[in-house]
């Protein structure tokens, strides 16, 4: 295996990564989904028609359902909070495969002797295997760095969030209670943007953490994955110092792209109600192509993330050699 | 007064999403001509028992208001009265020895313990008798015995006042407000003045006084009559008060403001340097409204409520007789100043921006201007039958923002629907057991089930009664009601007799089951059965011959069958059974439900599917609508694919945001 030139590094070339990684999203859904079904389905289930109930106007069934004082209401928030994060945690290995993929190729067989060279390398995809284990590799690395992306996500966020109300109270007498609250919105989605500019940074980071993990793989050697991790994080900081501007743009385009995506499946979801049968089973793949397109930009976000630390992260690495 | 459970907002965003529906054009409601009850006849005035003449001077700075000024009462009763009773509510906030403070209830209203406390103090009551000046008030009682509360005070008289006698006394006295707590108070330069003059408690027929204390939870009660109230503020307060300004002037760094308004049987007043405001007449009344700046979106939506509300409850409980309408936004920083009702004048709140789809405001707004109604112009005892004045309302409430904006009237956000009938039903189901609905204010355990019963469960039972016997019987029924005891100070008994009368027996029964003996209802369908038509099996004795007749199959698209559903509880509300078939076809079956259950035989070309009781959700208080329905045995109901779809979708998304 070979790490492939930033200008070879497409997720388009990788469709089979692409919907493995889609493929565990869907299977680990359903897992979470469960409770919260046979929840729905021991209440309402034996009804002609079923939970078409919980979607009637006035709310009555959803209300009575909600309110019921057994523990039906506690035992599934938990479980399926826990669900979520396990797979959370889980998802990190096909991630960590997708990444790979997206950063290393195998070289073909030489070309026959007489025949041109191409000017550029003609790869093929890794073997899936090879990704997994790339990925198995990465994850503790991984699963650290989300851990660390999410507190301070979660610490940015909540300072806008209480920045953001204090001005408004203090702004509505002059402004009006409209405007304020636009004001509001408006200082919360600044906080936002610093949430999801570090958010980039971090993704920097693990596109270098699962190249510099595969490199070992393909040499043989291996380190830990702390120190794996910390420079990956001064990778994405090299990175960030010349490109941040060119990363968080190629972010954000894509991120708009998959608020769109929502939108769409949201549209359809509302039109649909609470219709089953055949409209049902259309909302499900309006909805599957939903999740799968916004698969496809990660895979196309990680893509980039990997050409603009590729450079950098070989330069680092070459200096450190020559340094040894 | 209202307190909402803001709970729901919560929901809307933990379910947005989840349900999926498009709000569809209602008609207008009913013009006022249409109205069923329009031929029930209505008092223009109520008898004129108290006359007050009052002057109030407001020290911002202090907060305290001093007042002067005289009572006019007539004895209306049959017997001489020879003491009275006089409520001084504002000692409610006196100290924690208070009955209202040491009330063991937590929840619901009034909790805040106030940073202020807060004193009425009567410096002089004399009652002028020909040439005799009496000083009444060296001999009032304040405390009851042991009892530290001093909001209700005998007041012995030299001499008993005749039957048809009216008096004249004399009184000044000094407020001092508390920090804004129970609809009352300040919060700095903002003065919401209520519960602030000494007030003679209503005298009944037999010559009694309804006295009593303030009690937590309890509500007001008094006489109709006219009250005169000059109001003295600094220039630069706007002033918001029960009745019509017939005099104001500015001299001297004072406004004021002379209110005048017969027929009202309070008077509670605002002032404010900061208040904006905006009028507009809205068939044919004056309406107004007071707002801290900025509040202009709630305002507009509190109008636009308000522009709705008065000809609708106009056509349903009879024109609203005054020539004006108040609103008060209170700041955001004294919502306890917020959600009560005074003559003429309501109070409405909200401190934050609220999405429209969430009918939150509209639902406050909605909910105190029918207060005007039930409590203004019925003015039946509010501590003693609290469900006549906020059950009777939260019914008006829900039926008219349905009238207004259809099923999902309290949200329709996001797909999300939720209608304010529903979110009654749902929180008074889970107090049924708990306590009476008709039952003094006091005598609730709980804030909670005070307001669950009280609010939810009247409105539930009165919007089950609509459902089940009609909108147009109950239009009829509550129209009447409205208008033969306008100014009458009804009792219960009036409720249901009226219910009795206009709706039937059974109806009027079912409400006072409902209302004063805990009436329940859970219908549930047991069990249910069908098979092919065909000749029995076995051996048989007939003629004096024995035969085997063996078993045959049935003839072909012949079913037959039964469903058995029962009724548990002690109410007896009409509903519909829907037998379902395996070919599709739904059947209607109406129960009386007079026994405890019933087997309702099926025929079809079909094999039963499954039984649904009250497919049409009319009986709202049926306690538990999860074992309406059952499958028949061998089939399987719809599941929960769309339940399955959307966690799956959901959990795929929140998966991928959060992954990386
Ligand atoms: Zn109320």
């Amino acid at each position: 295996m070979t790490p492939l030139d930033p200008s070879e590094i497409h997720a388009r070339t990788r469709p089979v990564a692409v919907a493995s990684m889609f493929v565990g999203e869907l299977a680990w859904a359903l897992v979470v989904a469960t409770p919260v079904h046979e929840w729905v389905r021991r209440a309402w289930g034996a009804h002609p028609d079923g939970d078409a109930v919980l979607f009637s106007r006035g709310g009555r069934d959803l209300l009575v359902w909600l309110g019921q004082e057994d523990a039906g209401m506690s035992v599934t928030a938990r479980t399926t909070l826990a669900l979520l994060v396990v797979g959370v945690l889980l998802l990190q290995v096909p991630f960590g495969a997708l990444v790979a993929s997206l950063a290393f190729g195998r070289e073909l067989a030489a070309p026959p002797a007489g025949e041109a060279t191409a000017p550029t390398r003609a790869t093929r995809a890794l073997p899936m295997a090879t990704a997994w284990k790339i990925g198995v590799a990465s994850w503790l690395p991984l699963a650290t760095l989300l851990a660390f992306s999410v507190l301070v996500s979660v610490i940015v966020l909540s300072l806008g969030g209480i920045l953001a109300a204090l001005v408004e109270s203090g702004l509505t007498a002059s402004l009006g209670d409209a405007r304020s609250f636009t004001v509001r919105v408006v200082l919360f989605a600044l906080f936002a943007a610093v949430a999801a500019v570090l958010g980039v940074v971090v993704d920097l980071a693990r596109a270098a953490v699962v190249r510099e993990i595969g490199i070992a793989h393909a040499a043989g050697t291996s380190e830990a994955g702390w120190r794996t991790m910390l420079r990956a994080l001064r990778t994405a900081m090299a990175t960030a110092r010349t490109s941040l501007g060119r990363a968080t743009l190629g972010w954000t385009g894509r991120f708009a792209v998959g608020i769109a995506l929502i939108a769409i499946g949201f549209v359809a979801a509302n039109g649909l109600g609470g219709r089953g049968g055949v409209a049902l089973g259309g909302l499900f793949v309006i909805h599957q192509a939903v999740v799968l397109g916004r698969v496809a930009l990660r895979a196309s976000w990680m893509a980039r993330a990997l050409a603009l630390v590729a450079p950098v992260q070989d330069a680092r690495e070459a200096k450190r050699s020559s340094a040894t | 007064m209202d307190v909402r459970p803001l709970g729901m907002s919560a929901l809307v965003v933990a379910l947005a999403g989840i349900t999926g529906s498009t709000a569809s054009a209602r008609e207008l409601p009913g013009h006022p001509d249409d109205s069923p009850a329009a031929d029930v006849p209505m008092a223009e005035h109520p008898a004129c028992v108290v006359d007050y003449t009052l002057h109030a001077t407001l020290d911002p700075a202090l907060h305290t208001v001093h007042g002067e000024g005289t009572i006019a009462w007539t004895n209306v009763s049959s017997q001489p009265v020879s003491q009275l009773w006089m409520h001084l509510y504002l000692n409610a906030f006196k100290n924690q020895s208070t009955v209202f403070m040491r009330a063991p209830v937590g929840g619901f209203r009034g909790t805040t313990v106030p940073k202020e406390w807060g004193t009425i103090d009567v410096r002089k009551l004399t009652w002028t008798d020909g040439a005799a000046e009496h000083d009444l008030w060296a001999k009032a009682q304040l405390k009851r015995g042991d009892d530290e509360d001093e909001t209700d005070a005998s007041v012995p008289l030299p001499r008993a006042v005749a039957p048809g006698e009216t008096i004249t006394l004399s009184m000044v006295w000094d407020d001092k407000l508390p920090s804004i707590v129970e609809r009352t108070g300040f919060d700095g330069s903002f003065h919401m003045v209520a519960q602030w003059f000494p007030k003679i408690a209503k005298i009944e027929p037999d010559g009694s006084f309804a006295h009593f204390p303030f009690h937590h939870l309890g509500e007001f009660y008094a006489d109709y009559g006219k009250y005169d109230v000059t109001l003295d503020v600094p220039e630069p307060f706007l002033v918001g008060a029960t009745g019509v300004v017939t005099e104001s002037r500015v001299a001297n760094g004072r406004r004021v403001e002379r209110h005048v308004q017969d027929d009202v049987h309070d008077f509670a007043w605002t002032a404010w340097d900061k208040f904006q405001t905006r009028k507009e007449t809205i068939d044919g009344v004056a309406v107004s409204i007071l707002y801290p700046p900025g509040y202009d979106d709630h305002a507009e939506r509190e109008l636009g409520t308000i522009r709705f509300a008065l000809p609708h409850y106009g056509a349903r409980y009879g024109k609203y007789p005054y020539p004006l309408l108040t609103l008060v936004h209170p700041p955001a920083s004294a919502p306890e100043a917020g959600g009560m009702e005074y003559p003429t004048l309501i109070t409405t709140g909200g401190s934050s921006f609220i999405p429209n789809g969430v009918n939150l405001i509209e639902l406050v707004t909605i909910h105190e201007f029918g207060h005007q109604y039930f409590y203004g112009l019925l003015a039946s005892h509010e501590t003693q039958w609290p469900f006549q004045d906020e059950g009777l309302n939260s019914y008006a409430e829900a039926e008219a923002m349905e009238a207004w904006k259809g099923k999902s009237s309290f949200i329709d956000l996001l797909g999300l629907s939720i209608g304010d009938s529903e979110g009654h039903a749902e929180r008074a189901r889970h107090f049924a057991h708990d306590d009476r609905v008709a039952q003094p204010a006091y005598a609730f355990g709980t804030g909670a089930a005070y307001g669950a019963l009280v609010y939810s469960r009247t409105a539930t039972i009165l919007e089950t009664l609509r459902r089940v016997y009609g909108d147009r019987a109950m239009q009829r029924t509550m129209g009447a009601y409205a208008r033969r005891f306008r100014f009458k100070h009804p009792v219960p008994r009036d409720l249901i007799e009226t219910f009795q009368r206009e709706m039937g027996n059974e109806a009027g029964e079912t409400l006072r089951d409902a209302l004063f003996d805990k009436g329940w209802v859970d219908y549930r369908v047991e069990a249910m059965s069908s098979h092919s038509v065909h000749v029995a099996a076995g051996i048989f004795d007939r003629d004096g011959k024995r035969a085997t007749t063996p078993a045959a199959p049935g003839a072909p698209g012949k079913y037959e069958g039964w469903v058995l559903v029962s009724r548990r509880g002690t109410l007896r509300i009409p509903v519909e059974v829907e037998l379902l078939s395996e070919d599709g076809t739904r059947a209607r079956v109406p129960w009386d439900a007079t026994t405890d259950s019933i087997r309702i035989p099926y025929a079809g070309t079909s094999a039963l599917r499954a039984a649904v009781i009250d497919p049409d959700e009319r009986v709202l208080l049926d306690e538990n609508s999860e074992n309406d329905f059952a499958a028949a045995p061998g089939h399987a109901g719809g599941g929960a694919p769309r339940t399955l779809e959307r966690a799956t979708y959901w959990s795929e998304l929140v998966l991928g945001a959060i992954a990386p």
